[in-house]
Order: C-alpha cells, then structure tokens, then sequence
C-alpha cells in the first residue's frame, strides 16, 4: 500500500468537500473524457468547470493533458484509495462503538431487572 | 478503478437496533456518567474524559485511553443540533492525529419503536465546504450581533 504524505492527503480532502467535484470524479471514474463532454450535466460555465479541475489536479486525483486543441481528464484510483481507506477505518471503529453501546445497555437491563 | 457504477463515497452510515427506550439510549449517548461505561473501542480501554455541554454550539471532548499507554485519543467538537431524544448532529475531530481527514460530521438518529430504538449513525467524512462555510457564517454573524448588544 502506498502511504501519501499528509500534506497531498489535506489536499484530497479538501477536493472531495464539493459535490460538483464529487460528481466530477465519479463521471471520470467510469472512464476518461475531454473537459467539454464533462462540463455538459453541469449547470455551471466553463471556467467554474475548469476551476474545479485544477483543484482535482492539484491534490493528484485526475490527470490532464491536451491533444491538439481538446482537454482530457483522466481519474488517477491512488488518493481516492487512501479515501475510501479512511472510511473503512472509521466504519470499523463505530461498529466498534455502537457493539459496546448494546453491550453496556444489555449489561443495565439486566441490572434494573428485580 | 475504471468501473461503471463507480461512487465517490465521502460518507458512512450504520444502522443498530438497542434493546432499551429511546431516551435510556439518548441519554447513554449524551450523559458523561454513562459515556464513561461504554464509548471507547474495548472493554481495555478505559474512559477518562467525557464531557458534555449539550446545546447547539456547546463542545463536548471524549478521550480513550488505550490499556498500556499513558495517553489518551481525545475527540472534540461542537453540537451544531440537539434534539432531545431524538437526534443529534455534531463535528468531530481528533486532537492529536498522525494524519486524518480533519473535521468530520456526525449525525445520530433515534428512533422510538416502543420497549427498543432504531439509531442511525452517519458520518460524514468530507462534509461539503458550502455547510461548513454557512455555518461559519452563521456563527459569526450571531457573534457580531451579540458583541453589539453586549
């Protein structure tokens, strides 16, 4: 497993709190695409689209490149990886939790019972 | 990771059934003397911080302390809605992280099925940046205002 160093983690997380980029990253997930064909379901303009990318760029979750005069984006797995690593890991820990509440509730009915 | 249903998933949701009434089980979760007895990952750890202040925009701190160590993993936050006995939505954040998502936000549901209760728990990792700055906002106009009336 590759271990990103905290700084590129901040940046992943910070990309992922926008439901526009979210949605931008599950299209790209199915497959790559030019900026264009991207921006299409949005109701946003072009450079809000294009403003979004560079963020996704920046913390290492798409690629771009251009060919020619078209713009392609491409889902780069990695940071989304280490993402969904952090919710397993918190999964765990409140079942984890939510175990021990139904421990601790059953241990003080018993209590309370005459 | 090219995959036809592919999902950016930023959240976590679970869902329990407690054999005890909804308000035995909202209080478990919002009374220090009861967070003391159960809120840590085993029976090992031990429990010395749990504090409560229980009001929107009031801060609750929660340390666990691993057996063998001398430091606890302290969670802290702030109530942003506290619906008695019925939901409660709070930030969480660790105090001393290696590394970790920064501030999250949890939301928990009770509901009342009678002699039982039906909690959901959700946990938002990457809660949006919109919800966060209003907040924000919010909070500093109500300062605002209660600067000038002070």
């Amino acid at each position: 497993m590759v271990n990103y160093p905290s700084r590129s983690l901040d940046s992943t997380f910070a990309a992922l709190a926008d439901p526009t980029r979210r949605a931008i990253l599950a299209r790209l997930a199915r497959g790559p695409t030019s900026v264009t064909k991207l921006a299409r379901p949005f109701d946003i303009s072009l450079p809000a689209v294009s403003k979004h990318l560079r963020v996704l760029e920046h913390a290492g979750l798409i690629h771009r490149e251009k060919e020619g005069r078209i713009h392609r984006c491409r889902f780069i797995a990695g940071p989304m990886k280490d993402a969904a690593l952090w919710i397993e890991r918190y999964r765990r820990f409140w079942e984890g939790q939510l175990e021990a509440l139904a421990e601790y509730l059953e241990k003080s009915n018993k209590k309370e019972k005459p | 990771m090219a995959n036809a249903n592919a999902k950016i998933e930023t959240k976590l949701q679970l869902k329990r059934t407690f054999a005890a009434k909804r308000e035995r089980v909202f209080r478990a979760w919002t009374e220090p003397a009861e967070l003391r007895q159960w809120f840590a990952p085993s029976d090992e750890y031990s429990i010395p911080i749990a504090e409560v202040d229980l009001r929107v925009g009031g801060k609750y701190r929660f340390g666990m302390k691993p057996p063998g160590s001398d430091v606890p993993y302290v969670a802290f936050g702030t109530y942003r809605e506290v619906r008695v006995p019925e939901k409660l939505v709070f930030t969480w954040s660790w105090e001393n992280p290696d590394s970790d998502v920064g501030e999250t936000l949890i939301t928990v549901e009770f509901r009342d099925l009678g002699g039982s209760t039906d909690v959901t728990f959700t946990h938002e990792l990457f809660p949006d940046e919109k919800s966060r700055d209003d907040h924000n906002k919010g909070w500093s106009g109500c300062l605002d205002r209660l600067a000038k009336i002070l």
